[in-house]
């Protein structure tokens, strides 16, 4: 199809951006492309709030016994850190953001299967949010993100309630994703896309939004009932009436423990494009990497006790864990050795998507590695609650899914926007935030392993010299995530404009014009092979 | 209701079976949603068996005819189920009126097991047996009973009360949350009445009364568990 | 798939059945009468069982649906399963002090 750059000016061709420019057009649109970006503002508005307790928190942290900020302020700062990073930033980010705006296109379909349902989610997104923030402005809460029961249910004086309706609401809104998402992903891919055609993306989506749609309900409940208790003064988790506070950890990681997957399952799906892309190589393994998403999901929900170990579950249930733990790295370990066999032999370019899709790989294998040194009954009676675990689960969520979030967004910033974001800025911000990611984080394993717990606002003098190292790294973190705030609102304005398929892409999202008609493409397109790198001509490049 | 279809599906057919695999996607998280509860009621029904006894007995206790509440409720429910099903197949057929009459019938038995519902809880607030800490006070009889039970099972009192009260917390939890979704089938239902009324229904245009049958028979299934779990522990 | 649009339930099988329903509430009301130990609450699950499925495969037409509509529906049972089998049998297999009123014994005199 033509390019858009033979255009004139005055004959712009319509795309779902300029099509029309009111606040109501937007505000009750039910385009999925201008959704994903409702959302994309949103959560980094969200990001920014949770990113500030961090920064606070770090701060505090620079000295042993520092007066910066108090105890009862401290923990509320990483229950906000918690709360607002899990569920109104990572659970979202790129389902809602880079899903809602790529499923429809990479399968030849118009739009989701549900468009005001997709609306209602963002609405739903934004309700929550706003009830957590409510909830911060009026001194937060303390219970950390987990709200362990009794302490959530009957002892903390803090705004439980509110944080707890947010979290609630928020969960309806990637309940309403992942139905989405299912049912289009079922019934809307357009002639010859059959299920074994269709990018990895889209089967990683598919295994996240299993998670979405069977997980979340059930801490939907779980936190009703720690309102109840808190509401009616019932006994439901408190051991001194009857409860069993054990039976909340049981249903808060029924959830919480596959919704780490719904965290980097879509991440796996986007290092997928990427690897292949940059590689000019088909994936190695296509459907080995596509079953393997679906593995994870599936054997995700089999493994939550794993964050009880030492709680006082039976040993046998800890033994059946450990053992299940150990299982759900093995689809993982195959996407990993399948992304390294992709990269051999092919034509590898180093652009910023690639940067940060090989920090990925990297990256994420430790942060995996080290869950299975905590999946080890012995070691993690050691390491449980201490900064080995929060330097484990940052290597996968900051180092794993937050790259991979940045890597796809510059990938299909083009796509998204029409514009080209300047690329030497980017690499220069994925190495910075490469290097200052392990900075601040790969001390944390050693502050863990020494036995500095989690969750304390002072600590014995000796683990000073890490925790130095640590926040120093932080504040390269921080740079490395302002540039490209900076650099991408750049683009917009003074950025080159893109052709449809800037990078030499393979997928229906590259067929049709940066940015897409509001009815995604001209005519409904017929897939052929996907990943068809070996029929393109790179001599030009 | 428009003949339309909308402009992201390609033609009616892909709409319908969109539609309906949407709303089984919805009930199969409905199903984790009170599984969530169930779990949680099944593993204290494990650990506090005696104190789930006597909750269940003065459940089942409320009675007319000599059935319980809890059983009237059932037919009440499977009775819609019936209607449901027979106003779907009236819709199929493009018969609005009959399905109409259906529907009417399916409205009235929503709100006849609603009715029931606040009469049992009505009764329940009165022996006492509401939970929460300025409400719970149950009355002589039962306490009478819970002694006893608590003498047979060998459990101080004071620790089989706060069980009990446990069982109450759940049983109106379950059933409060089943009958907020019943609430909302009726209102699903009326909406389905006045398009019905309207005529609006065709054999091509049918699905919205399939799918909405679909929410009301799973409400009808969630009722099916909560009656042996909450009315026949034996 | 198009097939299953359009078949038309006959109003006998309906009738058939709600009365099989009804005989099953009939059937478990009676037995929860009974002193049967642990075999009460075995049986009033599997007639449970027996009611949803006759209602899933009849009234909800599961019986004339696509495979994919049964898998979706088998799924949340099985999730549900998971859920309810793990979490139970974690306490199924704690010491036996566990499971018995070791949760504290009261003796204040206010409730709270």
């Amino acid at each position: 199809m033509a390019t858009i750059s033979y255009i004139p000016e005055y004959a712009a061709p319509e795309t779902y951006l300029n099509t029309r420019h009111t606040v109501a057009s937007w505000l009750l649109t039910k385009d999925h492309k201008r959704i994903a970006i409702l959302f994309m503002v949103s959560i980094t508005v969200l990001f920014a709030v949770g990113g500030t307790a961090a920064v606070i928190m770090r701060l505090q942290l620079l000295t042993p016994h520092s007066t910066l900020v108090e105890a009862e302020t401290y923990n509320k700062l990483f229950t906000l850190h918690g709360i607002v990073m899990v569920f109104f930033f990572l659970v979202p980010s790129i389902p809602a953001t880079l899903g809602n705006f790529l499923v429809p296109l990479m399968i030849g379909a118009r739009d989701l299967a549900f468009p005001r349902i997709n609306l209602l989610s963002w609405y739903l997104y934004i309700t929550g949010a706003s009830l957590t923030i409510t909830c911060l402005i009026l001194g937060g809460a303390d219970t950390g993100w987990t709200f362990y029961t009794p302490y959530s249910s009957s002892f903390s004086n803090t705004h439980v309630v509110l944080a707890i309706t947010g979290v609630f609401i928020a969960g309806f809104s990637s309940i309403l994703t992942g139905l989405n998402f299912i049912v289009t992903i079922h019934k809307m891919r357009c002639p010859g896309m059959t299920w074994f055609r269709l990018p990895l993306f889209i089967w990683s989506m598919y295994a996240t939004s299993i998670i979405f749609v069977l997980a979340t309900p059930v801490l939907a409940i779980t936190l009703a009932l720690v309102c109840l208790e808190r509401i009616l003064g019932v006994g439901i988790f408190d051991p001194n009436l009857g409860g069993d506070p054990i039976l909340f950890q049981h249903l808060f990681w029924f959830y919480s423990h596959p919704a780490v997957y719904i965290m980097i399952l879509p991440g796996l799906g986007v290092i997928s494009e990427l690897v292949t892309c940059y590689s000019r190589k088909a994936p190695f393994g296509y459907s080995f990497i596509a079953m393997a998403s679906l593995a994870i999901a599936i054997l995700g929900f089999l493994v939550w006790a794993h964050h009880m170990f030492i709680a006082g579950i039976s040993i046998y249930g800890g033994i059946v864990f450990s053992i299940l733990s150990f299982m759900v790295a093995i689809p993982s370990a195959i996407k990993v050795f399948n992304w390294t066999a992709t990269l051999y032999k092919g034509s590898i370019q180093l652009d910023t998507p690639m940067l940060y899709a090989l920090g990925f790989i990297g990256l994420f294998t430790i942060g995996g590695l080290t869950g299975l040194f905590l999946a080890t009954l012995g070691i993690d009676m050691h390491v449980h609650d201490t900064y080995f675990v929060i330097a484990h689960f940052h290597y996968i969520m900051v180092g794993g899914a937050v790259m991979a979030y940045m890597g796809g967004l510059h990938f299909w910033w083009p796509k998204i926007t029409g514009k080209l974001y300047p690329e030497w800025w980017g690499r220069i911000a994925a190495l910075i935030l490469f290097f200052g990611f392990n900075l601040t984080f790969f001390p944390q394993f050693l502050l863990g392993y020494l036995g500095m717990p989690r969750r304390y606002y002072a600590y014995a003098p000796e683990f000073q010299v890490y925790n130095v190292m640590s926040t120093a790294g932080a504040s390269i973190l921080a740079v490395g995530y302002l540039l490209p705030l900076g650099y991408l609102l750049w683009s917009l304005r003074w950025g080159r404009t893109a052709g449809p398929n800037p990078f030499k892409a393979a997928g229906l999202e590259w067929t049709t014009a940066s940015p897409p008609p509001p009815d995604n493409f001209e005519e409904t397109p017929v897939a052929g092979e996907p990943y068809n790198y070996h029929e393109m001509d790179f001599s030009d490049v | 209701m428009s003949d339309l279809v909308a402009h992201q599906f390609d033609d009616l057919e892909q709409q319908t079976e969109a539609d309906t695999l949407g709303m089984w996607t919805f009930l199969a998280t409905e199903v984790l949603f009170f599984g969530g509860m169930i779990c949680g009621y099944c593993v204290y029904r494990l650990l506090y068996f005696p104190a789930w006894h006597e909750g269940s007995l003065i459940v089942d206790n409320f009675r007319w005819l000599g059935v319980s509440s809890g059983a009237w409720n059932t037919a009440v429910l499977l009775t819609s189920s019936l209607t449901v099903a027979m106003g779907v197949r009236a819709a199929k057929m493009g018969d609005n009126q009959f399905l109409a009459k259906m529907l009417v019938l399916t409205l009235l038995l929503g709100i006849a097991f609603l009715a029931i519902k606040a009469a049992e809880y009505t009764h329940e607030y009165h022996e006492g047996v509401v939970p929460g800490y300025s409400l719970f006070h149950p009355d002589e009889e039962i306490s009478g009973d819970l002694r006893q039970a608590a003498a047979n099972s060998q459990i101080a009192e004071n620790t089989l009360r706060h069980e009990f009260q446990l069982f109450w917390v759940f049983y109106f939890f379950m059933t409060g949350v089943h009958a907020l979704h019943m609430v909302i089938g009726v209102g699903l239902f009326t909406y389905l009445l006045i398009e019905a009324r309207r005529g609006r229904f065709t054999p091509k245009k049918h699905a919205p009364v399939e799918i909405m049958g679909l929410y009301w028979h799973f409400v009808d299934l969630v009722w099916i568990f909560l009656l042996p779990l909450l009315y026949l522990v034996r | 798939m198009s097939e299953e649009k359009h078949k038309i339930e006959s109003v006998g099988i309906y009738l058939l059945i709600y009365f099989l329903l009804l005989a099953l509430l009939i059937a478990t009301v009676s037995a929860a009468r009974l002193d049967m130990g642990p075999w009460n609450v075995v049986t009033a699950l599997v007639i449970a069982v027996a009611k949803s499925l006759l209602v899933i495969l009849f009234f909800m037409h599961v019986r004339h649906n696509s495979r994919l509509t049964w898998v979706f529906a088998g799924a949340a049972f099985v999730w549900l399963t998971l859920l309810l089998g793990l979490t139970l049998s974690e306490y199924r297999f704690r010491p036996p002090a566990a499971l018995a009123h070791s949760v504290a014994q009261l003796e204040r005199t206010s409730d709270r």
